[in-house]
Protein backbone atom coordinates (compact mmCIF):
# COMPACT_ATOMS: atom_id res chain seq x y z
CA UNK A 1 0.00 0.00 0.00
CA UNK A 2 2.90 2.34 0.79
CA UNK A 3 6.36 1.83 -0.54
CA UNK A 4 9.45 3.99 -0.09
CA UNK A 5 12.56 3.08 -2.02
CA UNK A 6 15.86 4.80 -1.17
CA UNK A 7 14.04 7.98 -0.22
CA UNK A 8 16.36 10.83 0.66
CA UNK A 9 15.66 14.29 1.99
CA UNK A 10 18.23 16.68 3.39
CA UNK A 11 17.70 19.59 5.79
CA UNK A 12 21.03 21.16 6.71
CA UNK A 13 22.96 18.52 8.69
CA UNK A 14 20.08 16.06 8.74
CA UNK A 15 19.59 13.54 5.96
CA UNK A 16 16.71 11.11 5.74
CA UNK A 17 17.57 7.93 3.86
CA UNK A 18 14.84 5.33 4.13
CA UNK A 19 13.52 2.24 2.39
CA UNK A 20 10.31 0.76 3.76
CA UNK A 21 7.26 -1.17 2.67
CA UNK A 22 3.80 -1.18 4.23
CA UNK A 23 1.59 -3.93 2.80
CA UNK A 24 -2.20 -4.01 2.90
CA UNK A 25 -3.78 -4.92 6.23
CA UNK A 26 -0.60 -4.26 8.22
CA UNK A 27 -0.15 -1.97 11.20
CA UNK A 28 3.33 -0.60 11.02
CA UNK A 29 4.99 1.38 13.76
CA UNK A 30 7.72 3.89 13.13
CA UNK A 31 9.68 4.45 16.32
CA UNK A 32 12.69 6.50 17.21
CA UNK A 33 13.87 9.37 19.36
CA UNK A 34 12.72 12.95 18.84
CA UNK A 35 14.27 14.34 15.67
CA UNK A 36 15.01 10.86 14.26
CA UNK A 37 13.09 11.58 11.04
CA UNK A 38 9.71 9.97 11.77
CA UNK A 39 7.62 13.03 11.00
CA UNK A 40 9.70 13.85 7.92
CA UNK A 41 9.04 10.34 6.63
CA UNK A 42 5.31 10.76 7.30
CA UNK A 43 5.31 14.05 5.39
CA UNK A 44 7.11 12.41 2.46
CA UNK A 45 4.49 9.61 2.39
CA UNK A 46 1.70 12.21 2.45
CA UNK A 47 3.31 14.17 -0.39
CA UNK A 48 3.63 17.25 1.82
CA UNK A 49 7.34 17.41 1.06
CA UNK A 50 9.06 16.10 -2.03
CA UNK A 51 12.03 13.79 -1.57
CA UNK A 52 15.43 14.81 -3.00
CA UNK A 53 15.89 11.27 -4.27
CA UNK A 54 14.22 7.87 -4.39
CA UNK A 55 10.58 7.06 -4.88
CA UNK A 56 7.53 6.95 -2.61
CA UNK A 57 4.36 5.31 -3.84
CA UNK A 58 0.96 5.23 -2.13
CA UNK A 59 -1.74 2.98 -3.66
CA UNK A 60 0.84 2.39 -6.45
CA UNK A 61 0.99 6.11 -7.33
CA UNK A 62 3.74 8.63 -6.77
CA UNK A 63 2.97 10.31 -3.42
CA UNK A 64 3.33 13.74 -5.04
CA UNK A 65 0.66 12.89 -7.60
CA UNK A 66 -2.14 11.71 -5.31
CA UNK A 67 -5.50 13.03 -6.48
CA UNK A 68 -8.26 14.25 -4.12
CA UNK A 69 -10.02 10.94 -4.85
CA UNK A 70 -6.94 9.02 -3.62
CA UNK A 71 -6.70 11.24 -0.56
CA UNK A 72 -10.27 10.34 0.41
CA UNK A 73 -8.90 6.87 1.18
CA UNK A 74 -6.32 8.23 3.63
CA UNK A 75 -7.09 9.22 7.21
CA UNK A 76 -4.46 11.46 8.78
CA UNK A 77 -3.75 12.60 12.33
CA UNK A 78 -0.70 14.83 12.74
CA UNK A 79 0.72 15.73 16.13
CA UNK A 80 1.30 19.41 15.44
CA UNK A 81 -1.32 20.27 12.86
CA UNK A 82 -5.07 19.99 12.53
CA UNK A 83 -8.21 21.93 11.80
CA UNK A 84 -8.15 25.59 12.82
CA UNK A 85 -8.59 26.14 16.55
CA UNK A 86 -11.29 28.68 15.71
CA UNK A 87 -13.68 25.96 14.51
CA UNK A 88 -16.01 23.75 16.52
CA UNK A 89 -16.72 20.01 16.23
CA UNK A 90 -19.99 20.92 14.54
CA UNK A 91 -18.13 23.05 11.95
CA UNK A 92 -15.67 20.22 11.30
CA UNK A 93 -18.55 17.79 10.74
CA UNK A 94 -20.00 20.14 8.11
CA UNK A 95 -16.63 20.47 6.37
CA UNK A 96 -15.91 16.72 6.37
CA UNK A 97 -19.42 16.05 5.10
CA UNK A 98 -18.63 18.12 2.02
CA UNK A 99 -15.18 16.59 1.52
CA UNK A 100 -15.65 12.83 2.00
CA UNK A 101 -18.25 10.61 0.29
CA UNK A 102 -18.14 8.02 3.08
CA UNK A 103 -18.34 10.47 5.97
CA UNK A 104 -21.28 9.80 8.29
CA UNK A 105 -22.02 13.06 10.08
CA UNK A 106 -24.43 11.65 12.64
CA UNK A 107 -22.09 8.82 13.61
CA UNK A 108 -19.13 11.24 13.84
CA UNK A 109 -21.01 13.60 16.14
CA UNK A 110 -22.21 10.67 18.27
CA UNK A 111 -18.65 9.36 18.62
CA UNK A 112 -17.42 12.83 19.55
CA UNK A 113 -20.10 13.05 22.25
CA UNK A 114 -19.14 9.55 23.47
CA UNK A 115 -15.55 10.68 23.96
CA UNK A 116 -16.55 13.91 25.70
CA UNK A 117 -15.94 16.37 22.87
CA UNK A 118 -18.54 19.16 23.01
CA UNK A 119 -20.14 20.01 19.68
CA UNK A 120 -20.29 23.78 19.97
CA UNK A 121 -17.13 24.63 21.91
CA UNK A 122 -14.18 26.16 20.05
CA UNK A 123 -11.30 23.68 19.64
CA UNK A 124 -9.10 26.44 21.04
CA UNK A 125 -10.70 25.78 24.43
CA UNK A 126 -10.14 21.99 24.32
CA UNK A 127 -7.49 20.36 26.49
CA UNK A 128 -4.44 18.70 24.85
CA UNK A 129 -6.07 15.28 25.25
CA UNK A 130 -9.36 16.44 23.74
CA UNK A 131 -7.57 17.93 20.73
CA UNK A 132 -5.64 14.68 20.20
CA UNK A 133 -8.84 12.63 20.45
CA UNK A 134 -10.52 14.88 17.90
CA UNK A 135 -7.58 14.53 15.48
CA UNK A 136 -7.81 10.73 15.71
CA UNK A 137 -11.62 10.69 15.36
CA UNK A 138 -11.36 12.90 12.26
CA UNK A 139 -8.84 10.50 10.72
CA UNK A 140 -11.16 7.55 11.42
CA UNK A 141 -14.33 9.30 10.30
CA UNK A 142 -14.42 8.49 6.58
CA UNK A 143 -13.69 4.78 6.31
CA UNK A 144 -10.11 5.26 5.07
CA UNK A 145 -8.09 2.34 3.68
CA UNK A 146 -4.84 3.85 4.93
CA UNK A 147 -4.38 5.55 8.28
CA UNK A 148 -1.36 7.71 8.93
CA UNK A 149 -0.91 8.76 12.54
CA UNK A 150 2.01 10.91 13.55
CA UNK A 151 2.49 10.83 17.31
CA UNK A 152 -1.24 10.59 18.08
CA UNK A 153 -0.50 10.26 21.81
CA UNK A 154 2.21 12.91 22.16
CA UNK A 155 2.13 15.03 25.30
CA UNK A 156 -0.70 13.09 26.93
CA UNK A 157 -1.13 11.33 30.26
CA UNK A 158 -1.42 7.53 30.48
CA UNK A 159 -5.20 7.51 30.71
CA UNK A 160 -5.73 9.73 27.65
CA UNK A 161 -3.09 7.71 25.74
CA UNK A 162 -4.88 4.47 26.48
CA UNK A 163 -8.19 5.97 25.45
CA UNK A 164 -6.77 6.99 22.07
CA UNK A 165 -5.20 3.58 21.56
CA UNK A 166 -8.55 1.97 22.42
CA UNK A 167 -10.28 4.14 19.80
CA UNK A 168 -7.74 2.94 17.26
CA UNK A 169 -8.07 -0.71 18.29
CA UNK A 170 -11.87 -0.53 18.00
CA UNK A 171 -11.59 0.89 14.51
CA UNK A 172 -9.05 -1.69 13.39
CA UNK A 173 -11.20 -4.52 14.78
CA UNK A 174 -13.98 -3.37 12.47
CA UNK A 175 -11.76 -2.68 9.46
CA UNK A 176 -9.19 -5.43 9.42
CA UNK A 177 -8.03 -4.70 5.88
CA UNK A 178 -6.87 -1.17 6.75
CA UNK A 179 -3.20 -0.38 6.71
CA UNK A 180 -1.81 1.87 9.40
CA UNK A 181 1.43 3.77 9.74
CA UNK A 182 1.85 5.09 13.24
CA UNK A 183 4.78 6.90 14.78
CA UNK A 184 5.55 7.36 18.41
CA UNK A 185 8.51 8.02 20.63
CA UNK A 186 6.56 6.24 23.40
CA UNK A 187 7.14 2.76 22.06
CA UNK A 188 5.10 0.91 24.68
CA UNK A 189 2.04 2.46 23.02
CA UNK A 190 2.84 0.46 19.91
CA UNK A 191 3.71 -2.92 21.45
CA UNK A 192 0.11 -4.08 21.67
CA UNK A 193 -0.94 -2.47 18.41
CA UNK A 194 1.63 -2.92 15.65
CA UNK A 195 2.39 -5.95 13.48
CA UNK A 196 5.86 -4.71 12.70
CA UNK A 197 8.21 -1.96 13.79
CA UNK A 198 10.70 0.20 11.91
CA UNK A 199 13.30 1.76 14.17
CA UNK A 200 14.56 5.01 12.70
CA UNK A 201 17.58 6.90 13.99
CA UNK A 202 19.31 9.96 12.52
CA UNK A 203 17.29 9.54 9.35
CA UNK A 204 18.14 5.87 8.78
CA UNK A 205 16.28 2.63 9.43
CA UNK A 206 18.30 0.76 12.07
CA UNK A 207 15.95 -2.18 12.39
CA UNK A 208 12.81 -3.64 10.88
CA UNK A 209 11.22 -6.50 12.76
CA UNK A 210 7.85 -8.07 13.55
CA UNK A 211 6.62 -6.91 16.97
CA UNK A 212 6.01 -10.52 18.07
CA UNK A 213 9.60 -11.40 17.24
CA UNK A 214 10.92 -8.41 19.19
CA UNK A 215 8.84 -9.34 22.22
CA UNK A 216 9.67 -13.07 22.08
CA UNK A 217 13.24 -13.31 20.73
CA UNK A 218 14.92 -10.09 21.80
CA UNK A 219 16.26 -9.80 25.33
CA UNK A 220 18.54 -7.76 27.53
CA UNK A 221 21.45 -9.67 29.05
CA UNK A 222 23.02 -8.26 32.19
CA UNK A 223 26.55 -9.55 32.64
CA UNK A 224 29.62 -8.67 34.67
CA UNK A 225 33.03 -7.85 33.16
CA UNK A 226 34.35 -11.41 33.48
CA UNK A 227 31.22 -13.08 32.08
CA UNK A 228 31.14 -10.60 29.21
CA UNK A 229 34.59 -11.73 28.08
CA UNK A 230 33.49 -15.38 28.15
CA UNK A 231 30.05 -15.37 26.53
CA UNK A 232 29.37 -16.02 22.88
CA UNK A 233 28.97 -12.50 21.43
CA UNK A 234 27.88 -13.64 17.95
CA UNK A 235 24.25 -12.92 18.81
CA UNK A 236 24.79 -9.70 20.67
CA UNK A 237 23.57 -6.80 18.55
CA UNK A 238 24.63 -3.95 20.83
CA UNK A 239 25.94 -3.46 24.35
CA UNK A 240 26.15 -0.67 26.91
CA UNK A 241 28.67 -0.30 29.68
CA UNK A 242 26.93 -0.08 33.06
CA UNK A 243 28.27 0.30 36.64
CA UNK A 244 27.74 -3.45 37.22
CA UNK A 245 29.29 -4.55 33.91
CA UNK A 246 27.49 -4.77 30.59
CA UNK A 247 23.94 -4.55 29.35
CA UNK A 248 23.65 -6.43 26.05
CA UNK A 249 20.91 -6.66 23.44
CA UNK A 250 20.37 -9.98 21.72
CA UNK A 251 17.85 -11.27 19.21
CA UNK A 252 18.51 -14.89 20.32
CA UNK A 253 17.01 -14.96 23.79
CA UNK A 254 16.46 -18.74 23.73
CA UNK A 255 20.12 -19.43 22.91
CA UNK A 256 21.31 -17.57 26.00
CA UNK A 257 18.54 -19.04 28.19
CA UNK A 258 19.67 -22.56 27.23
CA UNK A 259 23.43 -22.05 27.28
CA UNK A 260 23.90 -19.61 30.15
CA UNK A 261 21.47 -20.73 32.91
CA UNK A 262 22.83 -18.35 35.57
CA UNK A 263 22.73 -15.24 33.43
CA UNK A 264 20.30 -12.38 34.16
CA UNK A 265 18.11 -12.24 31.04
CA UNK A 266 15.38 -9.63 30.95
CA UNK A 267 12.43 -9.06 28.65
CA UNK A 268 13.17 -6.50 25.94
CA UNK A 269 10.46 -3.98 25.19
CA UNK A 270 10.54 -1.60 22.27
CA UNK A 271 11.74 1.23 24.51
CA UNK A 272 14.76 -0.92 25.52
CA UNK A 273 15.31 -1.70 21.87
CA UNK A 274 15.39 1.99 20.96
CA UNK A 275 17.77 2.80 23.81
CA UNK A 276 20.13 -0.06 22.99
CA UNK A 277 20.09 0.28 19.22
CA UNK A 278 20.55 4.05 19.21
CA UNK A 279 23.01 4.36 22.05
CA UNK A 280 24.96 1.13 22.33
CA UNK A 281 28.28 0.00 20.84
CA UNK B 1 -13.78 22.94 -3.18
CA UNK B 2 -17.18 23.09 -1.45
CA UNK B 3 -15.55 21.75 1.74
CA UNK B 4 -12.97 24.55 1.65
CA UNK B 5 -15.66 27.18 1.10
CA UNK B 6 -17.60 25.65 4.00
CA UNK B 7 -14.49 25.91 6.19
CA UNK B 8 -13.98 29.57 5.29
CA UNK B 9 -17.65 30.31 5.89
CA UNK B 10 -17.48 28.65 9.34
CA UNK B 11 -14.35 30.67 10.17
CA UNK B 12 -16.04 33.87 9.01
CA UNK B 13 -19.19 33.13 11.00
CA UNK B 14 -17.08 32.75 14.13
CA UNK B 15 -16.71 36.50 13.75
CA UNK B 16 -20.44 37.06 13.23
CA UNK B 17 -20.47 39.80 15.88
CA UNK B 18 -18.03 41.80 13.76
CA UNK B 19 -20.28 41.28 10.72
CA UNK B 20 -23.33 42.54 12.63
CA UNK B 21 -21.41 45.61 13.87
CA UNK B 22 -20.17 46.15 10.30
CA UNK B 23 -23.69 46.24 8.87
CA UNK B 24 -24.87 48.45 11.77
CA UNK B 25 -22.06 50.96 11.15
CA UNK B 26 -22.86 50.76 7.42
CA UNK B 27 -26.50 51.70 8.05
CA UNK B 28 -25.45 54.58 10.33
CA UNK B 29 -22.95 55.82 7.74
CA UNK B 30 -25.50 55.52 4.97
CA UNK B 31 -27.80 57.90 6.85
CA UNK B 32 -25.17 60.26 8.19
CA UNK B 33 -22.88 60.74 5.17
CA UNK B 34 -23.57 61.93 1.66
CA UNK B 35 -22.09 60.05 -1.30
CA UNK B 36 -20.99 56.48 -1.80
CA UNK B 37 -18.32 56.26 0.94
CA UNK B 38 -20.33 53.57 2.73
CA UNK B 39 -19.90 51.23 -0.28
CA UNK B 40 -16.11 51.54 -0.29
CA UNK B 41 -15.97 51.15 3.48
CA UNK B 42 -18.10 48.02 3.71
CA UNK B 43 -16.67 46.31 0.62
CA UNK B 44 -13.13 46.91 1.88
CA UNK B 45 -13.92 45.48 5.32
CA UNK B 46 -15.57 42.41 3.76
CA UNK B 47 -12.53 41.89 1.51
CA UNK B 48 -10.21 42.13 4.54
CA UNK B 49 -12.37 39.72 6.58
CA UNK B 50 -12.45 37.12 3.80
CA UNK B 51 -8.73 37.43 3.00
CA UNK B 52 -8.16 37.05 6.76
CA UNK B 53 -9.30 33.40 6.58
CA UNK B 54 -5.82 32.65 5.17
CA UNK B 55 -4.36 33.67 8.54
CA UNK B 56 -6.63 31.13 10.26
CA UNK B 57 -5.42 28.39 7.89
CA UNK B 58 -1.82 29.32 8.54
CA UNK B 59 -2.20 29.82 12.30
CA UNK B 60 -0.96 26.99 14.58
CA UNK B 61 0.77 25.26 11.65
CA UNK B 62 -2.56 24.40 10.01
CA UNK B 63 -1.33 23.96 6.44
CA UNK B 64 0.23 20.46 6.73
CA UNK B 65 -3.06 18.94 7.87
CA UNK B 66 -5.09 21.03 5.43
CA UNK B 67 -3.18 19.58 2.49
CA UNK B 68 -3.76 16.00 3.65
CA UNK B 69 -7.48 16.60 3.03
CA UNK B 70 -8.87 15.63 -0.39
CA UNK B 71 -7.94 18.92 -2.04
CA UNK B 72 -5.13 20.20 -4.25
CA UNK B 73 -3.13 23.37 -3.83
CA UNK B 74 -4.81 24.70 -6.96
CA UNK B 75 -8.31 24.07 -5.58
CA UNK B 76 -7.23 25.74 -2.31
CA UNK B 77 -6.12 28.86 -4.18
CA UNK B 78 -9.27 28.90 -6.35
CA UNK B 79 -11.46 28.56 -3.27
CA UNK B 80 -9.71 31.55 -1.68
CA UNK B 81 -10.27 33.75 -4.75
CA UNK B 82 -13.87 32.61 -4.99
CA UNK B 83 -14.52 33.19 -1.29
CA UNK B 84 -12.92 36.65 -1.31
CA UNK B 85 -14.82 37.66 -4.46
CA UNK B 86 -18.14 36.36 -3.11
CA UNK B 87 -17.49 38.01 0.28
CA UNK B 88 -16.54 41.36 -1.27
CA UNK B 89 -19.47 41.17 -3.66
CA UNK B 90 -21.81 40.49 -0.73
CA UNK B 91 -20.36 43.48 1.14
CA UNK B 92 -20.72 45.61 -1.99
CA UNK B 93 -24.32 44.39 -2.54
CA UNK B 94 -25.45 45.06 1.05
CA UNK B 95 -23.79 48.48 1.14
CA UNK B 96 -25.20 49.39 -2.30
CA UNK B 97 -28.69 48.56 -1.04
CA UNK B 98 -28.07 50.70 2.10
CA UNK B 99 -26.79 53.54 -0.14
CA UNK B 100 -29.85 53.38 -2.44
CA UNK B 101 -32.35 53.16 0.44
CA UNK B 102 -30.73 56.13 2.20
CA UNK B 103 -30.73 58.17 -1.03
CA UNK B 104 -34.41 57.43 -1.60
CA UNK B 105 -35.31 58.27 2.03
CA UNK B 106 -33.43 61.57 1.71
CA UNK B 107 -35.50 62.27 -1.40
CA UNK B 108 -32.42 62.43 -3.68
CA UNK B 109 -33.46 59.44 -5.80
CA UNK B 110 -30.88 57.35 -7.67
CA UNK B 111 -29.41 58.82 -10.85
CA UNK B 112 -27.56 56.86 -13.58
CA UNK B 113 -24.27 58.46 -12.38
CA UNK B 114 -24.94 57.06 -8.91
CA UNK B 115 -25.31 53.57 -10.36
CA UNK B 116 -21.99 54.00 -12.21
CA UNK B 117 -20.38 55.31 -9.01
CA UNK B 118 -21.58 52.24 -7.19
CA UNK B 119 -20.41 49.84 -9.87
CA UNK B 120 -17.01 51.55 -10.03
CA UNK B 121 -16.09 49.95 -6.71
CA UNK B 122 -16.18 46.46 -8.23
CA UNK B 123 -13.04 46.65 -10.43
CA UNK B 124 -11.20 48.49 -7.65
CA UNK B 125 -11.82 45.68 -5.20
CA UNK B 126 -11.03 43.10 -7.87
CA UNK B 127 -7.61 44.76 -8.17
CA UNK B 128 -7.15 44.93 -4.40
CA UNK B 129 -7.87 41.18 -4.10
CA UNK B 130 -5.57 40.47 -7.06
CA UNK B 131 -2.70 42.21 -5.24
CA UNK B 132 -3.38 41.11 -1.66
CA UNK B 133 -4.04 37.38 -2.07
CA UNK B 134 -0.71 36.33 -3.64
CA UNK B 135 1.18 38.51 -1.14
CA UNK B 136 -0.71 36.93 1.75
CA UNK B 137 -0.11 33.40 0.40
CA UNK B 138 3.57 34.06 -0.33
CA UNK B 139 4.58 35.83 2.87
CA UNK B 140 1.98 34.72 5.42
CA UNK B 141 -0.15 36.89 7.67
CA UNK B 142 2.63 38.66 9.59
CA UNK B 143 5.18 39.40 6.88
CA UNK B 144 2.53 40.32 4.30
CA UNK B 145 1.59 43.41 6.34
CA UNK B 146 5.16 44.69 6.00
CA UNK B 147 5.26 43.72 2.31
CA UNK B 148 1.95 45.53 1.65
CA UNK B 149 3.20 48.64 3.45
CA UNK B 150 6.42 48.57 1.39
CA UNK B 151 4.41 47.98 -1.81
CA UNK B 152 2.12 50.91 -1.00
CA UNK B 153 5.19 53.09 -0.35
CA UNK B 154 6.68 51.89 -3.66
CA UNK B 155 3.53 52.81 -5.58
CA UNK B 156 3.50 56.25 -3.93
CA UNK B 157 7.17 56.75 -4.82
CA UNK B 158 6.54 55.69 -8.43
CA UNK B 159 3.65 58.14 -8.66
CA UNK B 160 5.82 60.93 -7.26
CA UNK B 161 8.72 60.15 -9.61
CA UNK B 162 6.33 59.86 -12.56
CA UNK B 163 4.86 63.26 -11.80
CA UNK B 164 8.29 64.79 -11.42
CA UNK B 165 10.13 63.27 -14.38
CA UNK B 166 7.54 62.38 -17.02
CA UNK B 167 6.98 65.04 -19.72
CA UNK B 168 4.40 67.62 -18.67
CA UNK B 169 2.61 67.39 -22.00
CA UNK B 170 2.03 63.62 -21.64
CA UNK B 171 -1.50 63.16 -22.78
CA UNK B 172 -4.08 60.53 -21.98
CA UNK B 173 -5.07 58.77 -25.26
CA UNK B 174 -8.01 60.45 -26.92
CA UNK B 175 -10.15 57.29 -27.00
CA UNK B 176 -10.07 57.21 -23.20
CA UNK B 177 -10.76 60.94 -22.83
CA UNK B 178 -13.66 60.72 -25.23
CA UNK B 179 -15.11 57.52 -23.82
CA UNK B 180 -18.19 57.71 -21.67
CA UNK B 181 -18.18 56.70 -17.98
CA UNK B 182 -19.87 53.41 -18.78
CA UNK B 183 -17.18 52.47 -21.33
CA UNK B 184 -14.41 53.34 -18.88
CA UNK B 185 -16.14 51.20 -16.27
CA UNK B 186 -16.26 48.24 -18.66
CA UNK B 187 -12.56 48.77 -19.47
CA UNK B 188 -11.72 48.84 -15.76
CA UNK B 189 -13.73 45.67 -15.16
CA UNK B 190 -11.81 43.95 -18.00
CA UNK B 191 -8.48 45.07 -16.47
CA UNK B 192 -9.63 43.83 -13.07
CA UNK B 193 -10.66 40.40 -14.40
CA UNK B 194 -7.34 40.08 -16.26
CA UNK B 195 -5.45 41.05 -13.08
CA UNK B 196 -7.40 38.47 -11.07
CA UNK B 197 -6.62 35.72 -13.60
CA UNK B 198 -2.90 36.57 -13.62
CA UNK B 199 -2.88 36.86 -9.82
CA UNK B 200 -4.62 33.49 -9.45
CA UNK B 201 -2.02 31.82 -11.69
CA UNK B 202 0.76 33.42 -9.64
CA UNK B 203 -0.85 32.24 -6.38
CA UNK B 204 -1.12 28.64 -7.66
CA UNK B 205 2.59 28.82 -8.57
CA UNK B 206 3.44 30.19 -5.10
CA UNK B 207 1.52 27.43 -3.33
CA UNK B 208 2.93 24.66 -5.54
CA UNK B 209 6.45 25.72 -4.60
CA UNK B 210 5.72 25.62 -0.86
CA UNK B 211 6.43 22.54 1.24
CA UNK B 212 4.96 21.76 4.60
Amino acid sequence: MVSALNVTKTYGDFTLNVTMDIPEGRITGLVGKNGAGKSTMIKVILGLISPDGGKVTVFGKNAQELTPQDKKEIGVALSDSGFSNYLTVSDIAKILDKMYDKFDRRSFLETCRKYGLPERKLIQKFSTGMKAKLRVLVALSHDAKLLIMDEPTAGMDVEARNEILDILRDYLRQKEDSSVVITSHIATDLEGLCDDIYLIHEGKILLHEDTDVILSDYAILKVGEEAFQKIDRNYILKYHTEPFGYRCLTNQKQYYLENYPGMVIEHCGIDDLILMMTGGK
Amino acid sequence: MSGLLQKDLCLLLQRSQILIVLVGVGVLMGFSTEGSFVIGYMTMLCAILTIGTISYDEFDNGYPFLFTLPITKKSYVLSKYLFCLIGSLAGWGVSAVIYVICSVIRGNGVAFEDVLDTLAFLPVFGLIIAVMLPIQLKFGAEKSRVVLAVAAGGIFALGYLGRRFLPKDLRIPAFILNAGDAVILVMLLAVSVAALLISCQASVHIMNKKEY
